[in-house]
């Protein structure tokens, strides 16, 4: 990755050229290529019975994924047995993704029942569901009567 | 072409002149509550435009663990006729 230096005191540079500098760069050069491109994105959401979580990761197997919850931590990897490059006689003119292998993990919190939790894998989405515990659902509100 | 969530059903493509279209387009519930939202594959599009010397008509495209696998053929050259002097 190439450090850029960005040096808004410079004569001759007005303010839009700045913001140009700064944001006409995708996230692949500020981060470093192969990040943007080998970790997938993920949409977390909730119900008042779970949370879901998915997992944009195309183009993988179902056996190539490893879940694992340590302590707090669940910790999503996979990697892909490189069977690709048998067969990968042509090259490469464009690359924007490769979701080979990757790593991401997650901070789950006590309201989370983490020997339930079911996952899934289809048309390239890894979907996770991480049910909440029984206490933490939100309730119904209950009347109380006035005797 | 990384089209994560997409079956073959929502996905149209499209040949006109050079321009390859892709189009994808599904239906999710909207009334779902985001913790944390780094994709959305809701809809899309992506235009390409293909060479000359490519064989439109023998295009072939599967969906597969969220890949869009489009092979497209080059068109075959034509041997060099070596013309003789009389």
């Amino acid at each position: 990755m190439n450090i850029v230096k960005v040096n808004p005191f410079v004569q001759g540079r007005t303010f839009s050229n700045l913001i140009d500098d700064v944001f006409n760069r995708s996230i692949s050069d500020l981060v470093g290529n192969d990040l943007a491109t080998t970790t997938p994105s993920v949409n977390v959401t909730e119900t008042n019975d779970n949370f879901t979580l998915e997992v944009a990761a195309p183009g993988l197997d179902k056996k190539d994924f490893n879940i694992a919850v340590e302590k707090d931590q669940l910790i999503i990897s996979a990697s892909k047995e490189s069977q690709e490059e048998e067969k990968s006689e042509g090259k490469w003119t464009r690359k924007e993704f490769n979701y080979k292998s990757f790593k991401r993990t997650f901070h789950i919190t006590e309201a989370i029942e983490a020997d339930k939790i079911e996952a899934r894998y289809e048309n390239g989405i890894l979907t996770m569901v991480l049910p909440k515990r029984e206490e933490v659902k939100a309730k119904a509100p209950t009347t109380i009567e006035i005797k | 072409m990384a089209v994560p969530g997409y079956d073959k059903s929502g996905i149209t493509i499209s040949l006109e002149e050079n321009k390859l279209k892709i189009v994808g387009k599904k239906e999710e519930s909207t009334d779902r509550k985001f913790l944390m939202k780094e994709f959305d594959f809701t809809t899309f599009q992506r235009l390409f435009y293909l060479p000359e010397d490519v064989q439109k008509d023998k295009i072939e495209a599967t969906v597969e663990n969220g890949i869009l696998h489009l092979v497209i053929y080059k068109a075959e050259v034509k041997p060099a006729i070596n013309v003789s002097i009389k």
